[in-house]
């Protein structure tokens, strides 16, 4: 049952980065990949031992980078070897596209319904108002004697 | 005791159908028996879903390996507190536990609100129980947990079960998981209320507070189950963040932030009478997202850390939620005069211009999660090509929105109901403007250049100061008429309208976690291979290995590094974390060991051992303002508390409107 310490350390040897790359640059461009393993993660990130997916990636990444390839070229060359789903964030071209546009459309679509329906709301209010036969400095008094009564109800 | 076990679940699952159909039955054909008994059988529904649940969790704790969930979640040298987590730890189990959640709820949803909401209760006992027998019928028929391991006719076991998942092996995790389901489960409760005022058109506002009262309530403790698995996160998975924008994570955000926009915009129908169609879908959408996000941890939709339990059970969720979906729908289309709204829009400048938009901005950031989440599975449908999108895609996409929102939070408070003048405006702004200003200059001044939190930083400036405005105007008014301490008087305040009090308080608590939030824009990592006493530099600390200790117990092997921390030449503490290997499931683990401070967490990691196994491999991460986060999280549930108690003035003012209301139930039968 007790394996032997030392191989459990061996088994424990987790991959390290090469000496000739910075670890933090390695590990920044690295967080642009995700890792399959299932880990959910980055490639950056992955904690798996020995992952299978990680080590060869960041591997790619650091001779890369050290033969001068600029950044967005390496990581090109792995979305390449590995596949679409190795991107952490839609290209910006294509299908992709959509993907960025999308939540900020919704937002912008919400926004432009709200200021609509506020409209329509303060189109009908108005002329319900004009309709009626209060004298508008009637209308302020009470008007502020009800904005105080709520503050003093709230 | 496989077989009872079996039998408590089946009989659980038929005594839910029962009382599905004999309160609709009872309430479409008038037989109060009918809809009495149907009110029996959710009790009777709950005795066997707990009994079901004790002959699982005794199989557990005795170390029962004849049982096959037991043999693969479980095993004889697990702590104790662990073996209670297997319960949750898989599949079948958790679908269980699910069940006896949902039955718990009902059975205390129906014999509190029975006497309270007569002619609705019936009802919510459809869509509660029609919802449990759902769960039940899962369990009953496509994950047993009581399924025993056999060896030709006969029943046999293992003699050590594989253990429980290591990473699920902390404290949190006893924790979090019940937590969030109580939140996922307990939004069966609101919905199910909402839908039965919707269907029986109830007068009055009493069924929006029940309504709102049981949403606040399983909105903490989905705020909870969320936040605490944040923490674990941070606290065992050693990558040094809390939020990994994971498939399951955002699943459980997803019917959080509707929650949150219905909270906000419950009030407008409760003050106003209006928004009436937009609450009900908010409760509704709410309660459907929680079942989904179900569904995506359990159908595999989509790849996760935390699909644990995938299986082929996700076409069972389709369908319960096209149904859903399409029942709701219906009765939103046919009651759309009963959800007319009683009062518009006087002015653009107003709170409730303000709920609106908040509304807006949560639902689109909920709709950026959704989106983002579902990514893959659209792209690879649309173009024949999975992308995945990650956490980089998230911040990009909810950072700004977020920010929009937490700018919104301030906004509120400041504007009256109804509407504000210019004159009003200017006032209520001026101080908050000139925090979020002088936060700003100060911040660039001292060499902060990063946007996003330069603005962030500046916002919480802006929405803590429209909050602390808040307490003090309040306060010292009451401190003039009564002459006590300021103190004393923000107390009395918020015992007088513990909701609105309460919720500047959550308010707060999400300033103090969006600090935190921004501080992640400068955490700093290192990496470095490391013998027995060499050190290294990261940002103003040093880092020396001092020793490593190798320890062995039943259930795990572990090698602890000794690191000492000091700064500028000042020794601070020795941090050990830790590196795991679980003999039953043979999977390592990495234990961080961290000091929590309010500026930062030096957060140090057992990474990994060198290739050739000779040195460790330290991973040290400085985490600025991550503690606030935390800090946030514990105001936030101290704020819902204080949210849920009953103000003083509410007290007079309710039971001063009850007695008309009891009169207005009976009226409301005849509209069934």
């Amino acid at each position: 049952m007790l394996l032997p310490a030392i191989s459990i350390l061996l088994l424990l040897a987790g991959s390290v980065a090469s000496a000739a790359v910075p670890y933090a640059k390695l590990r920044q461009v690295a967080e642009r990949v995700s890792c399959q393993c299932g880990c959910s993660y980055t490639v950056g990130s992955c904690n798996m031992l020995n992952c299978h997916f990680r080590d060869p990636i960041l591997q790619k990444i650091s001779t890369g980078l050290e033969e001068g390839t600029p950044e967005d070229e390496v990581l090109e060359a792995v979305y390449e070897e590995y596949g679409g789903e190795t991107r952490v964030e839609p290209r910006n071209e294509g299908f992709g596209r959509i993907g960025w546009i999308a939540p900020f459309a919704s937002l912008a679509f919400g926004l432009a319904v709200v200021i609509w329906v506020m409209r329509r709301w303060r189109a009908r209010t108005t002329a319900r108002s004009r309709a009626s036969e209060v004298p508008d400095d009637v209308m302020e008094r009470y008007r502020a004697q009800i904005e105080e009564d709520l503050e003093e109800l709230e | 005791m496989e077989n009872l076990g079996y039998l408590a679940v089946l009989l659980a699952f038929l005594l839910s159908v029962y009382a599905t159909v004999a309160a609709l039955g009872g309430k479409l054909r008038r037989n109060p028996f009918l809809e009495v008994s149907a009110q029996r059988a959710v009790l009777a529904a709950w005795l066997m879903t707990t009994t079901a649940s004790a002959i699982l969790l005794h199989a557990i704790l005795t170390d029962n390996f004849s049982f096959n969930y037991v043999a693969s979640r479980s095993n004889a040298d697990l702590d104790l507190l662990y073996k209670v987590a297997a319960w949750w730890g898989g599949q079948e189990g958790s679908l269980l536990f699910w069940s006896w959640i949902a039955a718990t709820y009902s059975f205390v949803a129906v014999y509190t609100g029975r006497s309270r909401h007569r002619n609705m209760i019936s009802y919510v006992v459809v869509t509660m129980a029609g919802t449990q027998a759902f769960f039940l019928g899962l369990v009953a028929f496509e994950a047993n947990p009581f399924q025993v391991i056999m060896s030709g006719p006969q029943v046999t076991s293992v003699p050590d079960g594989s253990g429980l998942n290591p990473l699920l092996q902390h404290p949190m995790m006893a924790i979090h998981p019940p937590m969030l389901y109580l939140g996922y489960v307990g939004f069966t409760v609101p919905f199910a209320f909402a839908l039965a005022s919707l269907i029986t058109r109830q007068p009055g506002e009493r069924w929006i507070h029940t309504t709102r009262v049981w949403t606040m309530v399983t909105w903490l403790f989905q705020s909870i189950g969320i936040l605490l698995g944040a923490r674990w996160a941070y606290v065992v998975l050693g990558w040094g963040g809390y939020w990994g924008w994971d498939p399951v994570e955002n699943a459980s955000l997803l019917p959080w932030i509707t929650g949150t926009a219905f909270l906000h915009s419950v009030m407008m129908q409760e003050k106003k009478g209006m928004m009436k169609v937009w609450n009900i879908v908010l409760i509704s959408a709410t309660f459907f997202l929680c079942i989904f996000g179900t569904m995506m941890t359990r159908g595999g939709l989509v790849s996760s850390v935390h699909a644990f339990a995938q299986s082929e059970i996700g076409i069972y969720f389709v369908w319960f939620l096209a149904g859903g979906i399409g029942i709701t729908a219906y009765m939103i289309i046919s009651r759309k005069e009963y959800l007319r709204s009683e009062a518009e829009l006087d002015s653009v400048i107003s709170r409730e211009s303000g709920f609106l938009f908040n509304n807006v901005v949560l639902l689109a950031s909920c709709f950026a999660v959704l989106w983002g989440t579902l990514f893959p599975v659209i792209t690879e449908y649309a173009t024949g090509d999975k992308i995945t999108v990650g956490a980089p895609f998230f911040n990009k996409v909810n950072v700004p929105i977020g920010l929009f929102l937490l700018f919104l939070t301030g906004v509120g408070p400041l504007v009256a109901w109804r509407r504000t003048s210019t004159e009003s405006l200017r006032r209520n702004f001026q101080w908050p403007a000139l925090a979020a200003a002088v936060c700003a200059a100060a911040l660039f001044a001292g060499g902060m250049r990063h946007f996003y939190a330069l603005v962030c930083f500046s916002l919480c400036a802006f929405v803590a100061t429209t909050v602390l405005m808040e307490y003090y105007r309040g306060g010292r008014v009451i401190q003039r008429k009564q002459a006590s301490s300021l103190a004393a008087a923000v107390v009395e305040l918020t015992r007088r309208n513990t909701r609105r009090y309460g919720g500047y308080l959550v308010h707060m608590a999400i300033v103090l976690m969006f600090i935190g939030f921004a501080g992640a824009a400068f955490n700093v990592v290192h990496q470095e291979e490391m013998a027995v006493g060499d050190s290294i530099a990261v940002g103003p600390f040093d880092f020396k290995l001092q020793n490593v200790s190798e320890m062995d117990n039943p259930n795990y092997f572990r090698a602890v590094a000794a690191v000492d921390v000091s700064k500028n030449g000042k020794f601070l503490e020795t941090l050990m974390p830790e590196r795991r290997f679980y003999h039953a499931s043979n999977q390592p683990t990495s234990r961080v060991d961290v000091r929590h401070r309010l500026l930062e967490d030096v957060y140090v990691v057992y990474a990994g051992q060198s290739n050739d196994g000779a040195n460790p491999v330290i991973q040290v991460y400085l985490n600025p303002l991550v503690n606030w986060i935390w800090i946030g999280a514990l105001v936030l549930v101290l704020g819902t508390l204080v949210a849920l108690v009953p103000s003083k003035t509410g007290r007079r003012r309710i039971g001063r409107a009850s007695a008309p209301q009891l009169k207005e139930e009976p009226v409301a039968a005849s509209g069934d």
